[in-house]
Parts: C-alpha cells; sequence; structure tokens
C-alpha cells in the first residue's frame, strides 16, 4: 500500500438532501447546488457524464454546450478534492 | 463480579484538559457501581468537584518528587481507601511508572504499561527513529541538549521553527530571541532536551486505540480536529475514515507491540497529503469520553482487559460523528479543599494550593 497517494473514492461521499457534503476521509465539509448534488448522486450511482450532461440538458433550458462546459469545470473541482 | 475499585489520576478539565474524568465516567457507564479513587496533584483540579466525578479523592507528590516519594504515597493512599488498579494519565507518570512494575505488584497495585525501552523508542526524541522503523513519515527534528544548541539546529533548519519539550509544550519561534525565550521556559518546566522541529502546513488528526501487547489493537478510532485552541488542544473533533491512518497505526502497533491506551497525532501535510507521525502519547487522550458517549468505550475495554474479563467489541464509530468541547463551571467549597490538605504529608502540602504560607 502507497502510504502518501490513495485517491479518495467517491462513493465514500455522505451526502444529503440540502447539498451538505461530508468527506469522512478529510473531516472536510461543503455545501454544493442542487444541480451539483444531482451530479454527485449521479457520479456515485456510475452515471456517465454524458447521461448528467443530457438529464440536465432536459430539465434546464440550456445548451448542451454550456452544461458540458460547466460539467467540466465540476469535474475539475471533484478531482482537485481528489473525489474522482 | 466484585465491584471494581480503581484509580485514575489527570482528573483537570479546564484549558488544558485532561483525561481522567472522562476515564472515570467512561468506567461508570459499564459499571455503575464501580469505586473510582482519583488521584490529585492541585486541588483545584476540577474533575475532583465534578457531579460524576471520583467517589474520593487523594492527593499525590508529583512524579518528579521521585519513585519512592510516589510509591510511599500511593501505598497510603491504598490503605486508606483500597483499590486495585490505576490507569496512570499523564506522560509523566507512567515513564517513571512503567520502571516500577515490580514495586507496583507489590503494593498490590495493578498497573498495565509498555514496556520501559518502548516508550523510549516512542519518546519525542526518538520518535523519528521509530518511524523510519515503521515506514512512516515525520518532520525533520533535531535534538538539543540546552539552549545554545537549539539556536545552532535552528539557525541550520530556518526560521520558524517549532521548539518542544520532552513531554509537552510546542511553540513556534520565528527567531533567535523568541527560542531563547521558549527553550528557557521548556527547560525550566520539563527539563532536557530541546526539540527543534520544522513546522508543517496541514491539517491535524489523531488516532487513540488500545495495543493488546502482542502486536495487534483491541480497537481504534481516528478524528480531524475541528477547533484548535491556544495550546493547540483540540476542542473539537470529527470521526474519519481513513485506510492510511489505519495503515500507519497497525504499523506502529506491530512494530513496537503496544501494550494499552495510545494517541498518535497527526499532520496531514499540505504539500504532498501525506501523513507525519508528530508523537505517540502513551495514555488515553482527553478526547476519550467522546467515542464513550457513543458506545465505544475504550476505558471499559481496557478494564476488561487488565481484568483478564471477555473484552466488549469496540464498534468503529461512523464518519461524520464529532464533539466539541463544552465548558461548565463545577462548584465546591474550601471545605473538601481543606479535607484533601488533612489527609497529606506535610512535604507535598505545598503542590495543593495556589498560595502558600511560609511561618
Amino acid at each position: 500500500m502507497n502510504l502518501e497517494t490513495e485517491n479518495m473514492r467517491l462513493g465514500d461521499l455522505m451526502l444529503n438532501e440540502r447539498g451538505f457534503v461530508f468527506d469522512p476521509n478529510t473531516g472536510e465539509s461543503y455545501q454544493v447546488s442542487a444541480t451539483g448534488l444531482h451530479c454527485l448522486r449521479g457520479l456515485q450511482r456510475g452515471a456517465s457524464v454524458d447521461e448528467l450532461v443530457s438529464e440536465l440538458v432536459a430539465s434546464h433550458d440550456v445548451e448542451r454546450i454550456s452544461v458540458r462546459c460547466d460539467m467540466d469545470a465540476f469535474l475539475w473541482d471533484l478531482k482537485q478534492l481528489g473525489w474522482l | 463480579m466484585k465491584p471494581i475499585r480503581i484509580a485514575v489520576s489527570g482528573l483537570h478539565r479546564g484549558e488544558n484538559p485532561q483525561p481522567g474524568a472522562s476515564i472515570a465516567g467512561a468506567i461508570r457507564r459499564a459499571w455503575p457501581d464501580a469505586f473510582i479513587v482519583g488521584l490529585v496533584y492541585n486541588a483545584f483540579e476540577s474533575g475532583v468537584y465534578a457531579t460524576d466525578g471520583p467517589d474520593v479523592c487523594h492527593a499525590m507528590p508529583y512524579p518528579t518528587a521521585g519513585l519512592a516519594a510516589y510509591l510511599t504515597r500511593l501505598a497510603e493512599v491504598r490503605a486508606a481507601t483500597p483499590f486495585d488498579w490505576f490507569i496512570p494519565t499523564l506522560d509523566a507518570e507512567i515513564v517513571m511508572l512503567a520502571e516500577a512494575a515490580e514495586e507496583l505488584a507489590a503494593l498490590g497495585i495493578g498497573v498495565r504499561l509498555p514496556d520501559p525501552a518502548i516508550l523510549a523508542s516512542c519518546g519525542k526524541a526518538k520518535l523519528a527513529d521509530l518511524a523510519d522503523q515503521c515506514g512512516v513519515a515525520t518532520p525533520a527534528t533535531s535534538v538539543a541538549r540546552d539552549v545554545g544548541e537549539a539556536l545552532e539546529h535552528a539557525e541550520g533548519a530556518g526560521y520558524p521553527v517549532f521548539l518542544k519539550g520532552p513531554f509537552y509544550d510546542a511553540v513556534l519561534v520565528h527567531s533567535p530571541a523568541a527560542l531563547a525565550v521558549a527553550g528557557a521556559a521548556i527547560l525550566g518546566d520539563w527539563g532536557p532536551p530541546l526539540l527543534v522541529q520544522e513546522p508543517l502546513l496541514g491539517t491535524e488528526f489523531n488516532v487513540m486505540g488500545l495495543g493488546d501487547g502482542a502486536g495487534g489493537v483491541l480497537g481504534q478510532c481516528a478524528v480531524r480536529k475541528l477547533i484548535i485552541s491556544d495550546k493547540g488542544k483540540g476542542n473539537g473533533s470529527v470521526v474519519v475514515r481513513d485506510s492510511r491512518l489505519d495503515e500507519i497505526t497497525r504499523r506502529v502497533m506491530a512494530e513496537t507491540r503496544w501494550l494499552g491506551p495510545f494517541e498518535l497525532e497527526f499532520i496531514r501535510d499540505q504539500r504532498d497529503d501525506g501523513y507525519r507521525l508528530i508523537e505517540i502519547n502513551p495514555r488515553f487522550p482527553a478526547w476519550v469520553g467522546f467515542p464513550a458517549h457513543l458506545g465505544t468505550n475504550f476505558p471499559a475495554a481496557w478494564v476488561e482487559w487488565m481484568l483478564q474479563l471477555p473484552v466488549r467489541p469496540l464498534p468503529t464509530l461512523a464518519p461524520g460523528r464529532f464533539f466539541l468541547r463544552h465548558q461548565i463551571e463545577v462548584t465546591g467549597d474550601m471545605g473538601q479543599i481543606s479535607a484533601l490538605l488533612d489527609a497529606l504529608p506535610n512535604s507535598i502540602n505545598h503542590h495543593l494550593t495556589t498560595n502558600s504560607i511560609s511561618a
């Protein structure tokens, strides 16, 4: 086991209905928007990024390219936190 | 089973809280009829006056009075208020009593502590060697016999540095002048050596547990500090789950074949997200009452282990459970202090009050 690097699994995150996110690995907590919560839950259940983008396009009056751009930024944040 | 009669020290719950009062409470949670003897060094140790505090308290000489004086007083206390077991909670007690297994047994007092050689290897001055054997990182640390040597080490490392004593105290110093002042204070309080340590930026994590003396653990609990006091104490922490902490703890326990309570202190270094082992405390930490409140009763398990009873399971606490330290007032009257003083040999009276009067 490498003690210096072990990626946090997204599946370990503890989420509630109000968008409160607790990372049990670091003890940090976060607040995400309803859209962010939807995406986190989708990723936890194994949805693909394309699926999540399609869901958001279908439920919001927004261009697909715009959703994809925002999704990439969100995924980048998750990667920085070690969740992906 | 006859009622458990057990002595506990470290009853103060003030700005720099000690674990004894929480240990007493946790034992009572498991055995409501347990008889708890409090051993105190100061009449103003707040746990003396807590409603769920010890059944009776006796004053002790500081460990600096020497082993002979300490054991003499322990025998007097046991004669006045019989007890079978003693859980020391302060580092200075533990270092001294680990060397006195035979004497304690002769007094009829059961104390279970790690081997003195193991304790020495876990001391701040030698921690880097042990950590190396366990494959665990530690902050760069050098050992100094006096302030002059500490100044040399700090000059080489570059300021700021942490200056630490052998048992307690850690002061971040930014200049030679500040180091000289802090070093003199630490040496005055605790004696040598002084440790000069690189400061790390990151969050603080602690792991509490019980070693079984054979390289395994009876249970453990990892937390991240949420609120840190001016003295560096965790006034609030949250349970975390990180397999790396579990693995580091397993390695340290296996290497030391640790016996009894422990607390490992870590910083998660923000440079590389790796854990650095800062300290090994050979005792229950002040937050031992937190898991006990939630059903993971380390003191009760330790008593069962000492009494060779079946050890109750120590459930793993769910991540996200947290504690906040909540100070309240306890009340007493001067008659209680007088009662503590009356039972004392004159030789240790001076330890017990903040003021003394010379004839």
